[in-house]
């Protein structure tokens, strides 16, 4: 199969593979200057602003996205929502380069990349919700690779470790669900010590769980897109299965979403309520807030729910893109455009354009290793010599 | 209570006469059961419009 499929989708010297290879090349380059010369060669970083876009986006928006393999994974082996089923490795496989992806970004953040396992072994910092993260992360991604490893055994022809494999699915499913819980409330229980920093209106005490709340919009947004986009590029790769349970996906998916994303509504309004924070809204900040609020929760949620009721596929396509955009507009509010919101423009950050240009790198290594992935492996159709688990 | 539009925490204070904690959180919980109620109300009517396009 893998000689058939080597090439599939788009000739080699393809606009998509030309400037892919172009992005990969400018990325490398500039992953020698960051390895090379610091941080000061490559970012804007400075003592005000320790964290830029290979937080706010890369980690910040990469774990939230990602988080359609938990959602699925819980929907169908914990809920038993069983046509849903076509749907799990890919959103498994989503999640697990997501994830990867993020240790790999955290790298050019962090640095000295051989120092990544000291939170484990050199001290133990269990107070620090940053341990708390990096213990989850790291469990997590092994919890991803473990689950996404049966289609990886299957495509080497290893039946017996591929049955170990799918034996230890459910135990999976629980174990990452659990680890989601806990690691995306904490991305945003990090914000809860920068009181001062961060605008009153992001700012909450609640914000834990609006971080995880919008992290379950965004994995199930995330799964829609992706369905819509595998179909679109990748069609002669899907079987029956997944052809025939592709809509009933997207619409129980996007039911599911308006629902949180209704609940997610509701918390935001109970946080300003409960930080009596109305007047803020009058301002400037409050003016771009409400924008978060009502043009990428609030409609989206309406969208959702019109495009269920009408059975209205591609409107709720449209919606999981543009709400998967608002949880990054979320993501970079929080972490940049409102933290430190009280300085003068000139101490602001922006980012450098090398920043961004290692971020647009990461997310197309992300879509030549999924592109890489579903051409070769059984993700989008089932293995015929293995039986659906 | 006046209707006007707060523009500063002293403004608050003066407007809604808020001294003390007590009243800081007499003030929002009171705001907060009230949009409880409006929400069990919204989210019911939001839920029959969500589910009112299935066959069964």
């Amino acid at each position: 199969m893998s000689d058939t499929t080597a090439h599939v989708g788009s000739p080699r010297y393809s606009a998509f593979n030309v400037i892919a290879g172009i992005i990969l090349a400018l990325g490398l380059v500039v992953t020698v200057l960051r390895f090379s010369g610091g941080l000061s060669s490559v970012t804007n970083l400075d003592d005000y602003n320790p964290w830029g876009i290979w937080i706010g986006f890369d980690l910040m928006v990469g774990v939230a996205l990602a988080a359609g393999g938990y959602v699925t994974s819980a929907a169908v082996y914990i809920f038993g929502m069983k046509k849903f089923h076509s749907a799990v490795r890919p959103a498994v496989l989503t999640g697990f380069l997501g994830y990867t992806l993020v240790v790999i970004a955290l790298h050019y953040d962090v640095g000295r990349p051989w120092r990544l396992p000291y939170p484990f072994i050199m001290q133990q910092g269990t107070t620090s919700l940053l341990f708390e993260v990096a213990a989850c992360v790291a469990l997590y991604l092994t919890v991803l690779f473990l689950e996404f490893s049966p289609a990886a055994l299957e495509w080497l022809g290893l039946e017996r470790a591929r049955n170990w494999a799918v034996k230890l699915t459910l135990v999976l499913t629980i174990f990452g669900v659990i680890l989601s819980t806990l690691h995306q409330s904490s991305l945003g229980a990090l914000f809860l010590i920068a009181p001062s920093k961060l605008h009153p209106l992001w700012y909450s005490p609640f914000i834990p769980l609006y971080f995880f709340v919008s992290s379950v919009i965004a994995g199930l947004s995330m799964v829609i897109c992706e369905s819509s986009m595998s179909y679109k590029y990748f069609k002669d790769k899907m079987d029956d299965t997944h052809m025939k349970e592709k809509e009933s996906v997207t619409l129980g998916f996007g039911k599911a979403a308006s629902l949180v994303l209704a609940g997610y509504f509701v918390i935001k309004v109970i946080g300003i309520a409960s930080d009596n924070n109305w007047s803020l809204l009058a301002t400037g900040y409050g003016a771009w807030y409400l924008v978060e609020l009502l043009g990428f929760v609030a409609l989206p949620c309406f969208l959702y729910a019109v495009g269920v009721r009408e059975k209205n596929i591609t409107l709720i396509k449209w919606t999981a893109a543009w709400t998967v955009l608002g949880i990054v507009v979320n993501r970079l509010n929080v972490s940049w455009i409102a933290f430190n919101y009280h300085l003068p423009s000139s101490e602001r950050y922006f980012p450098h354009i090398a920043e961004i240009v290692i971020s647009i790198f990461l997310v197309t290594v992300g879509i030549l290793i999924f592109r890489y992935i579903v051409t070769r492996m059984p993700i989008l159709y089932e293995d015929p010599d293995y039986p659906q688990h | 209570m006046k209707t006007r539009i707060i523009r500063s925490t002293d403004q608050m204070e003066k407007t809604m006469e808020i001294h003390t904690l007590h009243d800081f959180f007499s003030h929002t919980k009171g705001i907060i059961y009230i949009l409880i109620i409006a929400i069990l109300i919204g989210m019911t009517v939001f839920w029959k419009f969500l589910t009112g396009g299935d066959e069964d």
